[in-house]
């Protein structure tokens, strides 16, 4: 067992939970929203229904990706699958997947944001090229939206 | 700007495998505290590590208004936990199990 998933185990009464949520190894795509505000917070664009009319969602493409970082998710699947070998331990509760969504207002915001956080993975100038020919075609004020997939996993502390 | 707050659909998913009301909860991995503070005032007692103190500063300064009484934030590794056994309800690893 990894050593991070027999800690939790250790500090978890039986019975406790272990929650994971990291992303998954499937490649992270870039879209651009089109929205109609029904109504604007104070500040960012908020992800919720009630915000928007309607959203059109444009593929432009995916990110390039780093292999050996994106190693490290599917090393965090191997930690979960492996502390369910020993079934006196642990036991799958429940696991499911969401889509991680992250907004930007530019291009230059995007390219930032990638440099500073997200590591294993870059918009080529392909990429980028292909989103702005969708957000000049944009009929309301268009935002960049990269979507991770992401995993969540609940296991139960049996003994 | 960046939406750097958790979104709803990542709330919502997390809400719907799992109850932190009432619930001693030791997160692991809590960086900037960005999954640590829509679940705080819920529980029963949070413990937030992360081995970066400049994350634990951020997280701090975040759990500040209002304070958490229940809250406990700490620079650590998650695979050598000074915590006592048997002691959690959940162990939340916060995309930090790698």
């Amino acid at each position: 067992m990894a050593a991070a998933v027999a800690e939790a185990h250790r500090v978890l009464k039986r019975g406790g939970l272990l929650l994971d949520v990291h992303p998954t190894d499937e490649p992270t795509s870039l879209e651009i929203w089109h929205a109609r505000y029904a109504q604007r917070t104070e500040g960012n664009f908020v992800e919720a229904a009630e915000n928007l009319e309607a959203v059109h969602r444009v593929p432009v493409g995916y990110l390039d990706h780093d292999a050996e970082m994106l190693s490290d998710f599917t090393a965090a699947t191997d930690a979960l699958a492996e502390a369910l070998e020993d079934e006196s331990r642990f036991g799958l509760e429940r696991s499911t997947v969401f889509d991680y969504r992250y907004f930007f207002d530019s291009l230059d915001e995007l390219t930032d944001y990638l440099e500073e956080n997200l590591e294993y993975a870059h918009a080529s100038d392909a990429l980028l090229e292909r989103a702005v020919v969708v957000m000049r075609q944009a009929t309301t004020t268009p935002k960049i939206v990269i979507v991770q997939r992401t995993a969540v996993t609940a296991l139960r502390k049996i003994g | 700007m960046p939406l750097v707050e958790p979104s709803n659909l990542e709330l919502k998913t997390l809400r719907a495998l799992t109850d932190f009301a009432h619930k001693r909860v030791v997160e692991i991995g809590a960086g900037d505290g960005r999954l640590t503070w829509p679940f705080v005032a819920e529980a029963a007692r949070w413990v937030a590590l992360d081995p970066d103190p400049c994350e634990v500063d951020e997280a701090a300064k975040a759990l500040r208004l209002p304070p958490f009484p229940g809250a406990l934030l700490l620079v650590g590794d998650g695979r050598s936990l000074s915590l006592p056994s048997g002691y959690f309800d959940i162990a939340f690893f916060s995309w930090s199990l790698c």
